[in-house]
């Protein structure tokens, strides 16, 4: 076996998860490779520190007050699938409602505008601008003025 | 006559029948355990309570879905395991960490220290130990880190292991010796002291 499938198999002998002749062949390979003694040592010496680097203790508290915090969380769910939900979504209703009353009323006031642009419909100037006066229920300064212009 | 402890498989029992101290007695059971994972993981000591909190409630909401032939630690590892990977990546770790694994000053002290041995120095000696090999985990990618960490400190066997990770038993050898290696490479130094 090549000296790096060897260091390969030290990380499972360290393990413990090798047995009959890939063991013998590892125990014969360390008493002679100084190179893999070393690594195992520096194999035992993570785990010991990883073993005490895990020192954190949390209070005796901790577990009731996870359950307490389920609770907490449990009541706020409750509420919002409750009484709460049905307050929010008259809010979320009314809101919407007053988006779509803006938004119609602002399209109607767009569409209502009167503008010189019905004057030029692409027709002979005279009969386009009489048309437009005579079907006029008023008329304004603005429609004396472009037809004077138009003449 | 004395009662003989609850098995897990009874405490889960006994919770989904609605007992709530049941999983009072599994979260003390398992506590210290989830929340040295997180903190190996994780690598510092902030939010260790929050995020072993979070381990729980977690496993609350979904203790009914639990298949009851799984072992409820290697299912609260990995509620564990993903939370911590969850926050690494959030915090992106890795881009922000110091790439002075062992200082000079470090070193100077573990020197002098050596000439002066007393029960106090050797608490020290230990903090000063766990800090550098805490600081070279946090060099392991997520995926490395959480599989030596399972193995090390919580002596999970590699099945155990990759039922947590969710992966292969293959892929929980290949991490766990990549890991050896890239910690014994970043810890040359330190071990070149101590050997």
């Amino acid at each position: 076996m090549k000296h790096t499938e060897m260091q390969q198999q030290l990380s499972l002998f360290f393990d413990d998860r090798l047995s009959g002749p890939d063991r013998s062949d590892i125990i014969n390979h360390l008493e002679s490779c100084a190179e893999c003694r070393q690594m195992l040592s520096a194999f035992q010496e993570v785990r010991l520190g990883i073993k005490t680097a895990g020192s954190i203790e949390l209070s005796g508290m901790f577990a009731s007050n996870v359950i307490r915090t389920i609770r907490q969380l449990s009541e706020r769910e409750r509420s919002w699938f409750g009484v709460d939900l049905v307050a929010r979504r008259l809010v979320f209703a009314l809101g919407m409602l007053s988006v779509v009353i803006i938004g119609a009323s602002a399209l109607n006031q767009q569409d209502s505008a009167p503008g010189p642009d019905r004057y030029f419909t692409g027709e002979p100037g005279d009969s386009s601008i009489a048309r437009t006066l005579l079907q006029a229920d008023e008329i304004s300064k603005d429609d004396v003025l472009i037809a004077a212009v138009v003449n | 006559m004395t009662t003989s402890p609850l098995s897990d498989a009874d405490l889960i029992h006994a919770f989904r029948q609605g007992d709530e101290t049941a999983f009072e007695e599994l979260v003390r059971r398992y506590q210290r355990a989830v929340s040295n994972v997180i903190y190996l993981t994780l690598g510092d000591r902030h939010e260790v309570d929050d995020f072993t909190q979070e381990v729980f409630i977690r496993a609350y909401r979904s203790l009914s879905r639990f298949d009851e032939n799984a072992t409820i630690y290697s299912w609260l590892y990995r509620i564990a395991v993903n939370i911590c990977i969850d926050e690494i990546r959030r915090r992106k770790i890795r881009k922000t960490l110091s790439l002075n694994l062992m200082s000079e000053s470090a070193l100077e002290r573990e020197r002098k220290s050596k000439d002066s041995y007393s029960p106090a120095t050797a608490e020290l000696l230990q903090a000063e130990k766990s800090d550098v090999i805490l600081k070279a985990l946090k060099k392991l990618s997520p995926a490395y880190r959480s599989a030596l960490v399972l193995r090390e400190y919580e002596s999970m066997a590699y099945e155990d292991i990759a039922d947590s990770l969710g992966i292969s038993v293959q892929a929980v050898k290949s991490r766990i010796f990549r890991a050896r290696q890239e910690m014994r490479e970043l810890l040359k130094d330190y071990f070149e002291e101590k050997l």
